[in-house]
């Protein structure tokens, strides 16, 4: 079910009103059907894998919980993993091995009778296979208790509001949410609505009307020259936050609805004064957890300076794997790698540098220059993360500075477009600009009643008005 | 104050400023939308017996002259699909229960084929007679027919604002005389080139024939048999340009156009099919532009269709 859809308006109140009305024994069945239900409107049958997921990770938790010595419940943690990583291999990746290996050998001459397969990739299974992985690791290193009531767990895996873009829940701090007994309180209920709407506007008004311009410049990039792709790729970076954001905030305020607390997945990320502060900033779950499980046990383990590289590099084509089978995105983790590791080996001469012109770390100017260099990287990586094949990237790259203008040829180019795309991102820049304090909620920040209220008005008014031309599927679920 | 009356506050201002605007939207949109004039003219004429029923999109209502045809009450707007058409001739006869002796329809290039069963504008207007449910359920896609549904009876205004910058940018072509003026002054280069322009707007992106378009195509033959209302198809004269354009256009998308002819052919002794298409083939003077004729058009057609109805004029 799409957030973006009249199912889900017509949905989140029934889920809600029934989660109060029920006593607390029984809400965890009820948050269960739902979810799956959620999931299920999509298609029903990959329902299986999620239960699958479940119950592997059930069994392995308990059987490790039962077992005092770490190296005895090795065995149990291998058996999560080789299922999970299996299931996400089987689903994810399959696909795209096999499709290369025929490419391979047609590109070497080598005669073969293999066909193109098409599986279809479960929407967000890379979330939720992530967060089961998480609880079998943890069982593992013994750093949590085991969760014996399996409908509390079958709810951890599958809870609705991140089920399918995150954010990847620990169950450290999930499941005790779902033991508590969560008391009514409007003060939930306005957050979340507000976090809601705010989620909702951003996708609907703003989003989804600017990937009409962007896409197609991506896809069909011979028909554009270099300054297309400038507009596109800042189109792109400015897009993907936006969509994305509001897939968490939509996520976030429907938990919140619940009296469930979900982690925040952005804390403004095109102000960081650098890459690695950007990864701390953007897509935050899946950054703590690749830092948790794979990162800092492998880091521990480097003991030079060169492996702690390799061990970056390969953390990060990882996480670029993680997000499609695809070589844009394991040239985009690579990308991003090497720029980490430029950062670290350039940082001591940086510092020399400034020091010897005489700027200060935290002076503005500096800064600036430091936020815009952070962001520049970021827009140059959208020509691979955007591109449906390393094929566009390249035509991109090689054409980035042919002149020549075609944006206002496209076919979904309008004036009515611009304006709403306008109205939306001034709203969305604005706010992300004013949210110093890095709130949850960038409108909280207008203390003024009246201009706050008028703004949310604005934002529903708009959503009302513009939400009928396209429905747009969140391009985090493809993950 | 307690974050419940902030919440009460809230929702009740929401609910005075949405009423406040539909209000509004009723005052300027009774004055000022043209589906509205047609429908007080058409009530102004029609009475609880009809001879002849005449129904479709601008292409028909500029293809006659109204208050010509003696018996002859026309309800046909602009922009409207085919869809639309049937369920406003099925709301008349069953919900209305007005008897109708002859229905005519538009058909031909682009009509019914090749667009969405509803244009997403004006929904408010079209919810009185469009069953969306039903629409959603034929297209197996209920999501969208139920959001138009619940937004057209919560807010009637929703389509407003999205139509007024519409019209400020004078973005709809239908609407935009800039076009018709540069085909009528432009060589044949530039007819082709405002051609496009129109096709490209009527043509939708995916815009290959819905099974909704051409069930309710086949429900429209089926509701005159039911009623034994006699059944006009007529196709329209376009100017040889926007037929050209049209047709190169629509094999590019490799868009089966014909699918809405054979369904006609095949009920074709239920039904009379006139076929004016090519009719002022020689007369590029009697078209307002690509494929609207003119006040002159219109006048020669009307005559022609009078004599084929058999028909005399009621105002002579």
């Amino acid at each position: 079910m799409q957030f973006d859809s009249i199912f889900f308006l017509m949905y989140l109140p029934v889920v809600v009103l029934g989660y109060y009305l029920l006593s607390h024994k029984y809400r965890w069945s009820w948050l269960l059907f739902f979810s799956y239900f959620f999931y299920g409107f999509w298609r029903t049958d990959f329902l299986v894998l999620i239960f699958l997921s479940t119950v592997i990770d059930y069994f392995t938790g308990l059987k490790m919980s039962r077992l005092p010595d770490k190296s005895d419940r090795k065995k149990w943690m291998v058996i999560s993993l080789l299922f999970n990583l299996g299931l996400l291999f089987s689903f994810k990746y399959l696909n795209f091995l096999h499709n290369w290996t025929i490419d391979v050998l047609n590109y070497t001459g080598v005669e073969n009778q293999f066909s193109d397969w098409n599986i279809l990739l479960p929407i967000g299974i890379s979330f939720y296979t992530f967060q089961t992985l998480s609880y079998s690791i943890d069982m593992y290193r013994g750093s949590r208790k085991v969760e014996k009531h399996f409908g509390y767990f079958a709810l951890y895996v599958s809870f609705f509001p991140q089920l399918v873009a995150g954010p990847i829940e620990r169950s450290t701090t999930l499941l005790p949410q779902f033991h508590n007994k969560a008391p009514f309180l409007w003060e939930n209920i306005s957050k979340g609505a507000r976090l809601i709407i705010w989620g909702l506007f951003k996708k609907v008004v703003f989003a989804n009307y600017l990937i009409l311009w962007v896409r197609p410049i991506f896809n069909e990039p011979d028909k554009f020259h270099g300054p297309d792709f400038w507009l596109a790729g800042l189109g792109f970076i400015i897009w993907i936050y936006a969509e994305f954001s509001a897939y968490t905030d939509i996520a976030i305020g429907s938990a919140r609805l619940l009296n469930i607390q979900l982690s925040p997945n952005f804390k403004r990320p095109y102000f960081s004064r650098s890459v690695s502060e950007h990864w701390q900033r953007w897509h935050i779950s899946l950054t703590k957890w690749i830092n948790d499980y794979l990162f800092f046990p492998m880091a521990r383990k480097a003991k030079s300076k060169v492996a702690s590289y390799v061990v970056i590099l390969y953390v990060f084509c990882l996480i670029g794997l993680w997000h499609g089978a695809n070589w844009t995105y394991l040239f985009f983790g690579c990308y991003y790698g090497f720029w980490i590791i430029f950062y670290r080996i350039s940082k001591p001469y940086r510092r020399k540098f400034l020091k010897k012109i005489g700027i200060q770390l935290n002076s503005r100017g500096l800064i600036f220059i430091e936020i815009l260099t952070t962001f520049s990287i970021w827009w140059f990586s959208s020509f691979l993360f955007a591109s449906p094949s390393i094929t566009n990237s390249w035509y991109i790259v090689t054409h980035f500075f042919e002149a020549g203008f075609n944006f206002p040829s496209l076919g979904t180019f309008n004036y009515t477009y611009a304006t709403i795309i306008v109205i939306g991102l001034i709203i969305f820049v604005v706010s992300d600009f004013i949210n110093k304090k890095e709130l949850e909620n960038p409108i909280d920040n207008i203390s003024n009643t009246p201009i706050r209220w008028g703004l949310y008005y604005l934002m529903i008014f708009m959503l009302i008005a513009f939400s009928h031309q396209h429905n747009v599927q969140f391009f985090y679920f493809q993950f | 104050m307690s974050t419940f009356k902030r919440i009460l506050i809230f929702v009740a201002g929401f609910i005075v400023l949405n009423g406040a605007i539909t209000l509004y939207f009723f005052k300027v949109s009774s004055a000022n939308l043209n589906l509205n004039k047609f429908e007080n003219e058409f009530r102004k004429d029609a009475s609880d017996h009809i001879n002849i029923l005449y129904l479709g999109n601008s292409r028909s209502a500029k293809g006659l002259v109204r208050d010509t045809i003696q018996g002859l009450v026309s309800f046909a707007t602009g922009g409207e699909t085919s869809v639309q058409s049937y369920f406003k001739f099925r709301h008349l006869i069953e919900v209305e229960k007005i008897k109708v002796d002859t229905v005519v329809f538009p058909v031909g290039l682009l009509i019914p084929a090749s667009r969405k069963p509803t244009r997403n504008l004006n929904s408010y207007y079209w919810s009185k007679y469009v069953d969306y449910l039903e629409l959603g359920k034929q297209e197996r896609n209920l999501e969208p027919y139920i959001s138009v549904f619940a937004k057209s009876t919560l807010f009637p205004w929703y389509e407003y604002p999205y139509m007024r910058l519409k019209l400020l940018y004078n973005e709809i072509p239908g609407l935009d005389k800039s076009i018709a003026e540069a085909y009528r002054a432009g060589d044949s280069l530039e007819k082709r080139n405002q051609c496009r322009k129109v096709v490209n707007y009527l043509m939708d992106e995916n815009s290959n024939y819905t099974a909704a378009v051409l069930y309710y195509l086949e429900e429209t033959i089926l509701l005159c048999k039911k009623h034994d209302i006699k059944l006009i198809f007529i196709k329209y004269p376009i100017s040889i340009p926007f037929k050209d354009v049209a047709i190169e256009m629509l094999k590019e998308k490799q868009i089966d156009y014909l699918k809405s002819d054979r369904i006609i052919n095949a009920y074709i002794n239920d039904l009379t099919l006139l076929d004016y298409s090519g009719l002022f083939d020689n007369h590029p003077d009697y078209f307002g532009d690509m494929h609207h004729l003119n006040s002159i058009g219109s006048k020669h057609l009307t005559e022609i269709i009078r004599e084929e109805l058999g028909w005399k004029y009621r105002n002579p």
